[in-house]
């Protein structure tokens, strides 16, 4: 899949002032891409990551993937491309609390109605990411690293072909990280597109193409 | 083994599960709304068909008695007190021979002892089955071949000896039938025929029943309690009545729809009550529920972001929020709706007694129509409180619910 970002803006209003979240982003995705994006907080990037996603409407310019213009889409559409194409890993906790580590991880593929259970993919993935034997455990027992796996699991667990990561390193200390980067770059290498958003100079070295977001404008940068 | 989907519903559940106290919650505010639905309802229409019952079953225009105990005819007639009095049997003749009457029935009462004679104190009364047309035909309901002399048939909170029989006066007697409940005196009373009951009478002053000496002034084989008439078509019941007054002394007059008005003012006020304080607490725990559905949907604003961004469409976050409330609802109402019943419905005498009025529980069609409403009421309160909440939520752009979740 390729995905196409053509002009992508954002603007918002604060205090009676319109400001652009996103300014004008142009970029373009194809399989087998790490690209990660830095910036500052408050700079846009997950804007920009929402938008890609469906998740958030833009107030111009166009997110097209397989031909496919995404904002003209219906939201059932929308939704099937966020669960079949699309594997998001959000900042911070995201799974959800009364269902197991197990269940997080299937949660995805069930919405899929996909045939088989797919528990044998999903534990394979939990082998993958190291916490296989956190299957059964809820969330409030995990640490933010195992958390964070669980979490790329699930994004994992549909075969996406893009991959959106929200600031994966915010809360990790320094071998956790190199373990969830090393996870995504390894993603990235079976094929699938990868985008990452964060402020973590020493994550992009992961990626093989970089961008800075400064101001809601999307700049290229020499690696 | 294949594992169970995470569908609509088995997310529901499990969310309600993990949900503890705010699931509890929820299921005792709805249990609460649907037993004060069905518990209002029933006994609303209790006491409609209890007064209605009563009406039907005394089935005459006007009833004639002895002056000074208008009081306790009514006592008779709507609780059963167990009561005395007599007048000169002649009276009935007169009345039937008076213009605008088209029947006239006399009883004569009489009342048993809480003693060793008796089996239990309660209100005798013979009927004159020529005559008659107030009793009989209820009578005919249960006991087709129609009541002998030494037949005994009791009202329906009346209980007969083990052997079938019941004891008045040292007189055994055979229980033939028992009548239907009438929420009425008549549940309380006994009845036989006329002949019967002036034997029993007079086995009563033989064994030395001495606690009112008028009764052994009474000509026993002349004398009636009360005369109960019912009009021709077209006669005007106050004119009657005056021309009974002028002709007969000595007696009172008790009209029906006097009898009955006293009571069907005070159910009525009653009813209004059980009605106002119904809807109170509808309205109240449909704005709990609503309060509650509000709050929990907007704390729990992250879980329902995350579910869109794993590609969960409106509908399907909109589905588990309604999936979670119908659960909710129907477990609640459960809870509330057998409660009711289990305070309905073995209780309804007691009810009855407590409340001083007829109370007569409804044929099982209204009951159940009165599950089904107060089933229907109880889900809709919930489901459209939850749903109105959760429509809202999803409604919002995802990314910005799942930041204010955070």
């Amino acid at each position: 899949m390729v995905v196409i970002i053509k002009n992508l803006t954002k603007e918002y209003s604060r205090g009676g002032r319109v400001f652009k979240a996103v300014d004008s982003a142009c970029l373009t995705l194809t399989p087998g891409d790490f690209i990660s994006i830095i910036g500052k907080s408050g700079s846009g990037k997950s804007t920009l990551l929402n938008m890609i996603a469906g998740l958030t409407v833009p107030t111009s310019g166009s997110v097209t993937f397989d031909d496919n213009e995404l904002f003209s889409l219906s939201d059932t559409e929308i939704s099937n491309y966020r669960n079949l194409k699309i594997g998001y890993v959000p900042q911070g906790q995201s799974l959800l609390s009364k269902l197991t580590v197990l269940e997080n991880v299937l949660l995805p593929y069930h919405m899929a109605e996909k045939s088989g259970d797919g528990a044998e993919t999903a534990e394979k993935l939990l082998e993958k990411v190291g916490i296989a034997h956190l299957s059964g455990s809820y969330p409030k027992h995990l640490s933010g690293g195992e958390m964070k796996r669980a979490a790329i699991a699930r994004a994992l667990i549909n075969s996406p072909e893009l991959l959106l990561v929200d600031e994966p390193t915010g809360d990790l200390d320094a071998q956790t990280t190199d373990d969830v980067l090393s996870l995504i770059k390894s993603a990235a290498g079976s094929g699938t597109a990868v985008l990452m958003v964060t402020h973590d100079t020493d994550a992009v070295s992961y990626s093989n193409r970089q961008y800075e977001m400064r101001s809601g404008k999307l700049l290229e940068s020499a690696k | 083994m294949e594992r169970k989907r995470l569908n609509v519903f088995r997310l529901s559940y499990i969310n309600l599960r993990g949900g503890g106290f705010r699931t509890g919650v929820l299921v005792f505010v709805v249990a609460m709304l649907s037993f004060s639905l069905l518990v209002g309802t029933i006994v609303s229409n209790s006491l409609s068909n209890g007064l209605l019952t009563a009406k039907d079953r005394l089935g005459a225009d006007i009833a004639v008695i002895p002056a000074g105990h208008e009081a306790e005819y009514e006592g008779v007639i709507l609780s059963g007190e167990p009561i005395r009095f007599y007048f000169d049997k002649s009276v009935q003749s007169q009345l039937a021979g008076m213009e605008g009457i088209e029947k006239a029935a006399g009883q004569f009462f009489l009342t048993s002892l809480s003693s060793e004679c008796c089996s239990e104190a309660v209100q005798i009364i013979g009927i004159d089955l020529a005559d008659d047309f107030v009793t009989t035909p209820w009578i005919s309901n249960v006991y087709k071949s129609g009541m002998r002399d030494g037949e005994i048939i009791v009202g329906s909170d009346v209980y007969p000896d083990d052997d079938g029989t019941v004891t008045f006066y040292n007189v055994k007697y055979d229980v033939v039938a028992q009548l239907e409940k009438s929420s009425t005196g008549m549940d309380y009373s006994v009845f036989t025929t006329e002949n019967t009951v002036r034997d029993l009478a007079k086995a009563a002053h033989e064994i030395g029943y001495t606690q009112n000496a008028d009764f052994f002034e009474t000509d026993v084989d002349n004398s009636l309690s009360v005369v109960h008439l019912k009009l021709a078509d077209g006669y005007d019941t106050g004119k009657i009545v005056s021309k009974i007054r002028r002709e007969i002394d000595g007696i009172d007059i008790v009209r029906s729809s006097e009898l009955f008005q006293g009571l069907s003012d005070k159910l009525g006020l009653f009813s209004r009550f059980i009605g106002t304080v119904s809807w109170a607490i509808w309205l109240l725990a449909a704005a709990v529920l609503s309060a509650l559905y509000a709050f929990g949907v907007n704390a729990r604003k992250r879980e329902f972001a995350v579910l869109r961004l794993l590609g969960a469409t409106r509908k399907r976050v909109v589905s588990v929020v309604f999936c979670e409330s119908v659960l909710v609802s129907v477990f609640g109402s459960i809870i509330g709706l057998s409660l009711a019943a289990l305070t309905i419905f073995p209780f309804s005498t007691y009810i009855g007694d407590r409340l001083g009025l007829p109370f007569l529980l409804p044929d099982s069609g209204h009951i159940s129509a009165a599950f089904i409403f107060s089933l229907i009421v109880s889900l809709a309160s919930g489901t459209v409180s939850a749903v109105f909440a959760a429509v809202k939520l999803a409604g919002a752009e995802t990314y910005i619910t799942m930041r204010e979740g955070e």
